[in-house]
């Protein structure tokens, strides 16, 4: 990790070197929006705008746990340079967008410039949104001008400092991997495929977190025509995985119906649940989606290419029940143990049961033949350990305590490597370091 | 946690009529040749279950074994006078003793297993073991006496 | 001294009420440090020790007894009370990190406004040196810190509702309350407000109903003093466990100058503050104070009434069993889910006790199977395990908290011929019910009969061997006079204007509720009062 972390620096500062003399040669245009001119308040407008402010899950960057809707303050680590916090996208004139104009708020989603004319960092996913159609930028546009609550509390200033925070060699990035084309329906295709298309490749922007990304943090692939598109990716320290159609690396086992449940609820029996970035997704997003919007979104992800990934074994598949409890019930033991099969007894198969086959009913799930547990990679599972679950939908508010505070990276790592033992892939395993860099 | 199964008292009332003493099959070979093959299969016998836990039942033969020495000499005339119908009183106590342990999961005072205790095994569409959780929250609401 | 240490503020005993405090204060910017004379146990730990254990009826065997600090078990009895009285005492508490809510079984009952003035209206016990009234909007206050939930006042008038609605009531205690009720509107069966989550709340998940609330929540849906004690480290507190106070020291003008602690190997420490509160239960807190003597305070710290360690109080528990004629299934669901409000005040109180009574849901497969294998007759598995299900599915159980005044004579003195491991004195206690709690034992017996028969009960069994239940109060007593109160009306010690004792040993009475919610309560105004002061 950290040889990949100064190889990229170097790279970072031959582009600044290279970049400065091209951009001067180049003499690059700022782009331009094709919109223009005033949106009136119409309700139905409006209503529309927040329906796709809710696909597009603006909240889920611009609304803190504790802040007040929209009004920013997200920390996102920008890679090699430091953290910056989400703007504050309230229609507040002074500290937010209230003075911003159609055009300029579109140059923002769409192109990626703010209205001062500086480069965002594609953290924004503007890379995604430029997919979006003019008649939603509009609806998006009298959503956030109109109906969101003004918030007077200026964006927080980035950790980044001088000379690396200067905007412009984002535009040599935008050359090299940003095409800002609109979404086109596809021939031959049908219309529930098309809008989820238009949905997945644009507001809901998956690839962000479930497309791999290049030595630029460029995503591969930005459709399904693309390399790897969907084919999985790390973001913020959490697995997106594969959810191309591959039968064992992706999710091309999964029926429509069972993808179409899992993003409405987030939890698919004896399958998968949603946690991390995909449960707030859950939660704030697929969730409050159109029964016809999210079935396309399904029909669009079933049709991606599958992208393999070697000779992994399905994770959704793996594991055995556990009879670990027939050798320790009975047999004490002293305040200082290590045993990580004592662990899993006392701190998690409470809700999973001592066999690891939770409930019948499935509401505390299975540990194995679960896509998390079953994965190659163990940071999802050490990350659902280090800090529970909170997932919230439409008559469900789902709960698992967090374990950060409890146990130690030690004793996290001997339980996540117990745990991919006996309910998921053998070879996935992770040391005390990797626990606490998770934390 | 669903209601309780119809299934289960059909089942038993089934048993109960057609056999006089619940018996399991037993090949008289086993007993000789292995003292823990003998208790598992007189133990399935007794419980009328056909799948014990091994790891369990060789922690329980240990604990009575701890207590009773003599038992493992026992095990082969059980195991005959369960295959014939022709338990004598005498008998009784040492098939109590074995009844007690894999139903209760402690041998004397000391407990070998809890979570796969048969007493519970015996409720477990209705009761969860203590300290596990049953369902989704709120299951303990619905009358567990309805179908 | 091995070492000195300072803070603003020096707590002793890391369970509810010092958590309360310590993290008010270190919110409020003060340096806190609380010693805890046990150690730290993990939940998953305990959760471990209560399956491992062979009686599952006992609430603190999971609960390991230190050497060092030594708490009293009565099933497998310990020794560590020396009992000196006409019945025996059998209060158990648990000296860890987190305390004695670990293994409570979360009921948060506020007193009644009657409660606090017992001598003026009904002539008997003591009056609060403070009202109803001034503890209500710490009584709230308490209910979110703890994440109460209710659905009614109870008898107990509210500003504001509670912070969530009770978990569900399982099926046992809905239908249970219904007849009851039905039978006989004096009974008054309402829910039971709870300190346990009907959804996710304060970062725990919602109750899955897994019947283990005592002696430990698994899953933390439940609140445990823990809660606090991590919350007040968060805000910068340090607890120090494995520190057993043994002393006292007062300074010039009668200010508590330090508290002096020691290991588990007897090495000896030194905390100094400017500020102390005793939080340390109801047997350790006056047996500190009492073991602090010295030439100006030759009957120990804080004790210039006499009443340190004397007002024992508890709740005189009687029980009933027997089988319902419905087979309703107990032991699905939290332990306690309802109560019988109808007996808790009144103009009886003059003459008798009032009491809570409460039925207790608890899975009954151990003890009936247990029972249907003493008869001795080997049964076929299917007889066995209809037995089973028809014994588990009816056995019933009620008790009952009586009231019992405070009793000078009911006490607890630190002993001076018996020591513990690392030579601190072992509790003597002097412990006996009056004919003021005999005579509501009786009428409670008849009450227990009116139930059963309510119930369709056969093979009914009454226990009258008087147990206690777990509510220890009254040893450093609260009241308007110093002359016989340990603290006044802040719970600040009459006679040391820098200490403060913060739990049960403070309540002038013990009424009829389990305490939690009150001491959380009296405990959140300690640290209002700190925070102005520190």
């Amino acid at each position: 990790m950290k040889r990949r972390l100064a190889f990229i620096a170097v790279a970072f500062v031959a582009v600044v070197v290279i970049g400065a003399g091209i951009i001067a040669g180049l003499a690059l245009k700022k782009p331009s929006s094709p919109l223009s001119g005033a949106v009136i308040n119409d309700p139905a407008l409006v209503k529309r705008g927040e329906y796709l402010a809710i696909a597009g899950d603006c909240a889920g960057c611009h609304t803190t746990s504790n802040g007040k809707p929209f009004a920013g303050g997200l920390a996102m680590p920008i890679p090699t340079l430091g953290m910056i916090y989400t703007a504050n996208i309230t229609p507040d004139p002074r500290t937010g967008i209230g003075a911003w104009s159609l055009a300029e708020f579109d140059l923002a989603v769409r192109y990626g410039v703010d209205k001062s004319g500086e480069n965002l960092y594609p953290a924004m996913p503007y890379v995604s949104y430029a997919k979006i159609s003019d008649d939603d930028i509009k609806a998006l546009y009298a959503y956030f001008k109109y109906a969101v609550l003004p918030v007077d509390e200026p964006t927080r200033a980035s950790t980044i400092s001088w000379p690396l925070n200067m905007r412009w060699p984002v535009q040599l990035w935008n050359v090299a991997f940003f095409d800002g084309e609109r979404y086109q329906d596809k021939h031959g295709r049908n219309p529930a495929w098309n809008r989820g298309a238009y949905l997945v490749q644009g507001l809901t922007h998956c690839g962000t977190c479930h497309t791999p990304r290049g030595v630029a943090f460029q995503e591969l692939a930005l459709d399904e025509t693309g390399p790897r598109y969907l084919g999985g990716s790390v973001l913020a320290g959490w697995q997106g995985y594969n959810i191309t159609s591959d039968a064992n690396a992706g999710i091309g086992t999964w029926t429509s119906d069972q993808l179409v449940q899992y993003l409405t609820t987030g939890n698919l029996h004896g399958v998968a649940q949603a946690a991390g970035p995909m449960g707030e997704a859950v939660q704030h997003s697929f969730s409050r989606l159109t029964n016809a919007d999210v079935a396309a979104i399904a029909a669009y992800v079933k049709s991606v290419p599958p992208v393999s990934d070697g000779n992994a074994p399905s994770r959704q598949k793996l594991g055995a029940p556990s009879n670990v409890v027939a050798s320790l019930r009975g047999f004490s033991f002293n305040n200082d143990t290590e045993d990580s099969a004592r662990i899993f007894l006392g701190a998690c198969a409470s809700c999973h049961r001592w066999s690891g086959a939770g409930t019948p009913d499935g509401y505390y799930p299975s540990l194995f033949h679960n896509s998390t547990v079953g994965a190659a990679n163990a940071d999802n599972l050490a990350q659902v350990i280090i800090h529970g679950i909170r997932r919230n939908t439409v008559g469900e508010d789902i709960s698992m305590p967090a374990f950060g505070a409890v146990l130690s990276d030690k004793e996290i790592a001997a339980l996540v490597n117990f745990l991919t033992t006996q309910f998921g892939n053998k070879s996935a395993s992770i040391t005390d370091n990797e626990v606490k860099s998770l934390r | 946690m669903g209601s309780i199964s119809r299934r289960y008292f059909v089942g038993a009332a089934i048993v109960a009529a057609t056999t006089d003493l619940t018996v399991l099959p037993l090949k008289s070979t086993e007993i000789e040749r292995d003292p823990l093959e003998a208790f598992m299969s007189v133990s399935q016998s007794l419980t009328n279950r056909s799948s014990l836990d091994r790891t369990i039942g060789a922690r329980l033969l240990a604990a009575l074994q701890n207590a009773t020495p003599d038992i493992v000499q026992a095990l082969t005339p059980l195991a005959a006078a369960l295959s014939n119908g022709t338990m004598d009183t005498a008998q009784e106590p040492v098939a109590l003793k074995i009844m007690k342990a894999w139903y209760l999961g402690d041998v004397d005072k000391t407990v070998v297993t809890y979570e796969q205790a048969l007493m519970f095994d015996v409720v477990s569409d209705v009761l969860p073991i203590r300290s596990y959780c049953g369902d989704a929250p709120g299951f303990w609401a619905t009358n567990p006496n309805q179908s | 001294m091995a070492d000195t240490q300072q803070a603003d503020v020096v707590v002793v005993g890391a369970g509810v009420a010092g958590g309360l405090v310590a993290h008010q204060l270190a919110l409020a910017g003060k340096s806190v440090i609380v010693l805890e004379a046990g150690p730290r146990v993990p939940r998953w730990q305990t959760v471990e020790r209560f399956r491992n254990q062979i009686d599952k009826s006992d609430m603190s065997e999971c609960y390991p007894s230190y050497p060092w600090a030594p708490a009293p078990h009565y099933s497998k009895p310990n020794d560590y009370y020396i009992q000196k009285g006409e019945i025996p005492f059998a209060s158990e508490y648990v000296r860890i990190v987190g305390g004695t809510t670990w293994h409570w079984t979360g009921n948060t009952w506020r007193f009644l406004p009657n409660d606090f003035k017992e001598k003026s209206v009904y002539g008997v016990g003591r009056d609060w040196a403070i009202s109803y009234d001034d503890l209500e909007p710490f009584y709230y206050m308490a209910e979110v810190e703890l994440g109460s939930a209710g659905d009614q006042d109870y008898g107990s008038p509210r500003s504001k509702p509670y912070p969530m609605p009770p978990v569900v009531m399982p099926y046992v205690e809905k239908t249970a309350m219904d007849i009851l009720n039905a039978y006989n509107p004096e009974f008054q069966v309402t829910s039971q407000p709870a300190a346990r989550n009907s959804r996710p709340y304060d970062g725990r998940p919602t109750c899955c109903g897994n019947n283990n609330c005592s002696p430990i929540c698994p899953i933390g849906a439940m609140y445990n003093g823990i809660v606090h004690i991590e919350k007040a480290e968060r805000a910068g507190a340090r607890v120090i466990s494995n520190a057993v106070a043994y002393r006292i020291e007062v300074g010039p003008n009668k200010k508590v100058a330090a508290i002096l602690y020691r290991d588990p190997k007897g090495g000896e420490h030194r905390v100094e503050g400017r500020y102390f509160v005793l939080a340390a239960h109801s047997i350790e807190t006056p047996k500190l104070m009492l073991m602090s003597t010295s030439s100006d305070f030759p009957d120990g710290v804080g004790n210039s009434s006499g009443m340190v360690g004397r007002n024992l109080m508890d709740h005189p528990k009687t029980s009933i069993f027997f089988y319902s004629a419905q087979p309703l299934w107990p032991g699905r669901g939290p332990e306690q889910s309802s109560s019988f409000i109808g007996y808790r005040d009144g103009p009886f109180r003059a003459t008798q006790t009032a009491k809570k009574i409460q039925s207790w849901s608890l899975n009954a497969v151990s003890a009936e199977t247990e029972k249907i294998f003493a008869e001795g007759k080997l049964l076929k598995p299917h007889e066995l395990d209809a037995r089973i299900r028809d014994r588990a599915s009816r056995f019933m159980s009620y008790n009952a908290y009586h009231e019992i005044l405070p009793l000078p004579t009911n006490r607890t003195v630190p002993s001076k011929t018996e020591f513990d491991a690392i030579g601190i004195p072992r509790p003597e206690i002097y412990w006996g019910i009056d004919d003021y709690v005999k005579r509501g034992i009786a009428h409670t017996r008849t009450v227990f009969g009116e139930i059963a028969k309510a119930l369709g009960g056969t093979d009914l069994k009454y226990d009258d061997s008087i147990q206690t239940s777990q509510h220890i109060v009254g040893t450093a007593i609260m009241g308007s006079d110093p002359r016989d109160s340990v603290v006044d009306g802040h719970c600040r010690s009459y006679d040391h204007e820098n200490l403060f004792v913060a739990g049960g040993a403070v309540m002038p009475c013990v009424a009829t509720a389990n305490v939690t919610l009150t001491i959380a309560a009296l405990s959140l105004r300690v640290a209002d009062q700190l925070k102005r002061e520190v």
